[in-house]
């Protein structure tokens, strides 16, 4: 069923009683209309029969006095007398005509008007009884009148005045016909002086036949009987008219009614069908009320103007902080409250929503109002930055879209939630994840990322070292940088490193946003190194995992091989271990870290390493046990050498060199003294174990039985020693008889 | 449906060609790849394709540029951008620019199967 | 460097320029700012000044100058006296502007010691700081100078740093 259908169908009934309406109304007026017709023909015809009874009175009249004019030889009394009466018998005979036949007749008001010709027997009988008397009488009066008028009776005059001539001629014609004019008046008179007689005759005829007694009438005189005649007529027709009047009147009445019981129905249809519908429209405006009461989220339709429609959830003016206006523009609103970049994909996006162009479903990923932080004092007027994130669904009716429906959600908590949770986990992330890598078999391409990482971190620091003057020179360093971050995005990506393809993403979310401002300050630079700072934090927490985990792994030879700054030293330092275990029976693993010495002045790293190399000498050949001397004491064959340099702050650094091996052990060093002549068994017996282990840093002594290439020459400890001293550090020692001994040298780089 | 891609990226390109060989994708043709925006134009003109997936950072002429320039010569062209764009921004511009949808890199088979249905829907 | 953020070093780098700005009328412009290792300038000049921090944070903040630069400064303040010790000083009244914002940022529970300046080499920094320190190199009328912070948190959340609006 399509639309227009659906609506004739809903509203068939109502369109029935409109229509029936219609047509019973046009009938009521189209009767009202000829009622009136009619009663106006009705009323002429009663008017006229009227005058014809004051006509044959106004004529006998006139007889009479010319009669006694005549007599007394007033000629003024005769001329009266003469027009008043042709005025009189040319009105009667015309009027009488138009009576019998219809014609045009002088009307009341002078002008002239059709008389319909009369149609009731008793009527026609009447007029035809007046004839009767009317035609000789008519005989007799003619010789008094103007003699050469009777050519006005043509028929052309019978007609109505459609076809006749205009009414000004009708009109005058009459006139004519009715004038008795003074050259007449002056050629009757030289009649009745030439002729008195003759005259008197034709007045006496005339006179005569007006008292005459009519023998076929019941009145006594011919002219009382034509005005008895005339009554009788205009009583007939007012009796017709009145006839006719109460027929039409019923006719009018049951119209009326007929138009009033129609509407009636129409009314009560359609009250009814709006009732009806008015009560389904108010049940579903009750749950539409509901909904926006109670639901938590803001709704709203936003129409093609970015108005906001008139209803929307009571939630909405508090989650977005403002007073809104049902039919207020909604753009305002979001500018004041996202931030501007947002703010003005919003419009992009909304746009393109509103248009037919896009895919909805292939663009909601773009919607940029999500996670919005919005700042909006809250009651108490504080701020705080709260996330919203509006979604938005086209409405679409008659397959255009008319609306869209937005819901605003406060996901404050969600976020806040997610970014707290994010940084609890980051470290664990970033730990786990490493670990999955190392698990799995491209460990190589791991070791080879995270070089890569801190290279490339290394070149965009340098880039960021050289000063611009001028912007646009900035923006070209910004893009080189994005591009390093956007390869290391993807590299990590593909390497599934979620924490640091999530902070490069964020890096260059900020870096798109910087270069959209055209010119790039100095105080952009520093955002750049914050962000620059927060990249070299997460390489090198996971470089040191990775590191850690690797020797974990027992994958300390390609783990030893790199770190996030490798030093060179560190083969240096491995492989010199290495074959000094190896020439003495013994099994080591390495593990070192000298970043720090990039930090460091190269004199003081080289006197470092020398202190490296004695150190490690010293613990392969004193501190570490062979294999099976190890096994024999609960430890693992192999030992452990770390080496590592720390930065205190302040310029304070320690350099640490650790063995797992046997320790110092105050009591062999008093044998190993005493049996090398080094000091007198008594001497030895008072010293505390303190001051015998301070005597390992006198100039020629040695533990070692032989002396090799790598120690038992007697040079070891004292020089350390001096070459801290010279550094203007100091050393400690620690150790637990066959735990570890530990030879910590801090020191200082401020002066 | 004739289908050119344009991305600079032969790992996507030749991606995007394998996900067409599903049986639910059997109205579209591939008719051509390009790895840049001029590339992308030269074939454009040559064969007016309905559908073209579009990358927006490129050589030569940047995806936005070159959606632009197709939808001049062809006014009903179907343009998916698929980006690994970080800022919705940029993605929206090309969006006023024509195109048609957007779809985050990386992307599912499915995900690419479900937009160029879609698309090719009425 | 854990727990600072940009904000907190332009703390230091505005009181810097303020101190220009109300001496001279002519603000201090960054130039750039990148983090202090190996391979980059150490951006040490002639005289350097710095404060040392303790309490909610720990470390140093440094300026760092040539002697052209405070001397031209002395000039543009109407110094009559120009020699070693009056430069010094001037270096330390920059230390000590920067101690003031520091303090009324971070708040009382931070100790500030008075500021300390000296005669640099050119490598000077780079011995003393912590690898990555802040590097910002400004610019003021020709000269070039530095303002290097090696502070962090006492206590140290792992944060991505966000943009401050």
């Amino acid at each position: 069923m399509d639309d227009k259908s659906s609506i004739f169908f809903k509203y068939r009934k109502i369109i029935f009683a409109v229509i029936t309406f219609m047509i019973v109304d046009a009938t009521v007026i189209g009767i009202n209309f000829y009622n009136t017709y009619m009663a106006d023909e009705s009323a002429v015809s009663i008017n006229l029969s009227g005058r014809q009874r004051m006509m044959s009175q106004r004529m006998t009249k006139a007889l009479l006095t010319m009669d006694r004019a005549l007599e007394t030889g007033d000629e003024d009394g005769v001329k009266t007398s003469l027009k008043e009466l042709t005025l009189t018998v040319r009105r009667f005979d015309r009027t009488l005509m138009g009576f019998r036949d219809g014609a045009m007749v002088t009307g009341g008001d002078d002008n002239p008007t059709y008389l319909t010709r009369v149609d009731t027997d008793e009527a026609r009988q009447f007029v035809a009884d007046a004839y009767v008397i009317w035609n000789p009488y008519m005989e007799r009066l003619k010789p008094l009148l103007n003699s050469d008028r009777e050519s006005f009776l043509d028929e052309r005059f019978k007609q109505k005045l459609t076809d006749a001539p205009t009414l000004e001629e009708v009109k005058n014609k009459f006139k004519a016909e009715e004038a008795f004019t003074d050259t007449e008046f002056a050629k009757k008179l030289e009649y009745i002086k030439n002729d008195p007689d003759a005259f008197r005759a034709e007045l006496k005829a005339a006179v005569d036949f007006a008292l005459e007694k009519n023998p076929t009438h019941s009145e006594p005189q011919n002219n009382r009987a034509v005005l008895k005649l005339m009554n009788a007529l205009t009583t007939d027709l007012e009796h017709v008219a009145n006839k006719q009047a109460k027929k039409l009147r019923i006719i009018l009445v049951v119209g009326i009614l007929v138009a009033l019981a129609n509407f009636g129905y129409t009314v009560v249809i359609s009250i009814g069908d709006l009732m009806r519908g008015d009560r389904e429209l108010a049940l579903a405006r009750k749950e539409t009320v509901e909904i926006l009461s109670t639901v938590r989220e803001g709704l709203f339709l936003l129409d093609k103007d970015k108005k906001i429609g008139t209803q929307f959830s009571e939630s909405l003016p508090d989650i977005l902080r403002r007073d809104i206006i049902p039919g207020a523009d909604f753009l305002p609103h979001l500018e004041a409250i996202a931030p501007r970049n947002i703010y003005e994909a919003a419009v992009d996006y909304i746009e393109l929503l509103l248009g037919d162009r896009v895919k909805e479903a292939l663009v909601t990923s773009l919607n940029p109002l999500t996670n919005v932080p919005v700042l909006a004092a809250d009651i108490r007027g504080n701020t705080q930055t709260r996330y919203l994130s509006f979604f938005f669904n086209r409405v679409v009716a008659e397959e255009k879209i008319s609306h869209l429906l937005v819901t605003v959600q406060d996901v404050t908590d969600k976020v806040v939630l997610t970014q707290q949770v994010e940084q609890a986990k980051n470290q664990a992330k970033i730990e786990v994840e490493t670990l999955l890598r190392l698990a799995s078999s491209d460990f190589d391409s791991l070791k080879q990322f995270i070089d890569g990482v801190g290279e490339s971190l290394a070149q965009i620091n340098e880039k960021m070292s050289t000063p611009h003057d001028d912007s646009r020179e900035r923006l070209h360093t910004l893009n080189y940088i994005m591009r390093i971050v956007h390869s290391v995005k993807g590299e990590a990506a593909a390497l599934g490193i979620d924490v640091l393809e999530a902070y490069a993403h964020e890096c260059e979310k900020e870096m798109v946003a910087m270069r959209e401002e055209d010119s790039l300050s100095g105080d952009q630079m520093l955002r750049l190194a914050v962000l620059l700072e927060g990249f070299y934090q997460r390489h090198s927490s996971l470089a040191q995992i990775v590191s850690r985990l690797g020797n974990a792994l027992g994958k300390a030879q390609t783990a030893g091989e790199w770190t996030a700054q490798k030093h060179p030293f560190a083969d240096h330092i491995t492989a010199l271990a290495q074959r000094i275990a190896v020439d003495h029976g013994k099994q080591i693993e390495v593990s070192c870290q000298f970043e720090r010495f990039f930090s460091l002045p190269k004199a003081t790293t080289k006197e470092l390493q020398d202190i490296s190399i004695q150190l490690v000498r010293n613990a392969l050949m004193h501190g570490i046990e062979a294999p099976n001397h190890r096994t024999m004491n609960n430890k693992p064959p192999t030992g452990a050498l770390s080496l590592w340099c720390e930065y205190l702050g302040h310029g304070q650094y320690t350099f640490t060199v650790r063995d797992d091996g046997c320790g110092i052990v105050p009591e062999r060093l008093r044998e190993h003294f005493v049996k090398k002549n080094i000091m007198s068994p008594e001497e030895a017996a008072t010293l505390s174990d303190h001051e015998i282990a301070n005597h390992l840093f006198q100039p020629g002594i040695s533990t070692s039985e032989t002396a090799d290439q790598d120690s038992g020459h007697g040079i070891g400890l004292d020089v350390v020693l001096e070459k801290v001293k010279d550094m203007g550090g100091y050393m400690l020692v620690k150790s637990r008889p066959n735990q570890f001994t530990e030879f910590s040298i801090q020191f200082s780089t401020v002066h | 449906m004739k289908l050119l891609i344009v991305d600079d990226s032969a790992l996507i390109r030749s991606r995007i060609a394998r996900i067409l060989n599903d049986p639910r994708l059997n109205t579209i043709q591939l008719l051509g790849m390009a790895k840049n925006g001029k590339e992308a134009i030269m074939l454009f003109l040559q064969h007016m394709p309905e559908l073209v997936t579009m990358d927006i950072t490129m050589p030569e002429m940047d995806g936005i540029e070159c959606t632009e320039k197709m939808i001049e010569l062809r006014h009903d062209c179907n343009i998916l951008v698929i980006s690994a764009l970080s800022d919705k921004a940029t993605a929206l511009k090309a969006l006023k620019k024509g195109a048609r949808g957007f779809l985050y890199k990386p992307f599912s088979d499915e995900d690419l199967i479900a937009a160029f249905l879609e698309l090719t829907s009425p | 460097m854990k727990g600072i953020n940009e904000k907190d070093i332009r703390i230091f780098v505005d009181a810097v320029s303020n101190f220009f700005f109300h001496a001279t009328q002519e603000k201090v412009e960054i130039k750039t700012a990148y983090l202090l290792e190996s391979d980059v300038p150490s951006s040490t000049y002639d005289l350097t000044s710095y404060i040392t921090l303790s309490g909610s944070f720990t470390g140093r903040i440094y300026f760092s100058a040539p002697r052209t630069m405070l001397t031209h400064l002395l000039v543009a303040m109407g110094e009559q006296t120009r020699d070693n010790d009056r430069l010094l000083d001037a270096a330390g009244e920059i230390a000590n502007t920067i101690s003031g914002n520091a303090r009324k940022h971070f708040g009382e529970t931070m100790e500030i010691s008075v500021p300390t300046a000296q005669a640099t080499d050119p490598n000077w920094l780079k011995t003393v700081v912590s690898p990555h320190s802040y590097v910002i190199l400004v610019k003021w009328k020709h000269y070039r100078a530095s303002v290097v912070v090696d502070i962090q948190r006492a206590d140290v959340p792992l944060a991505v740093p966000k943009a401050e609006n």
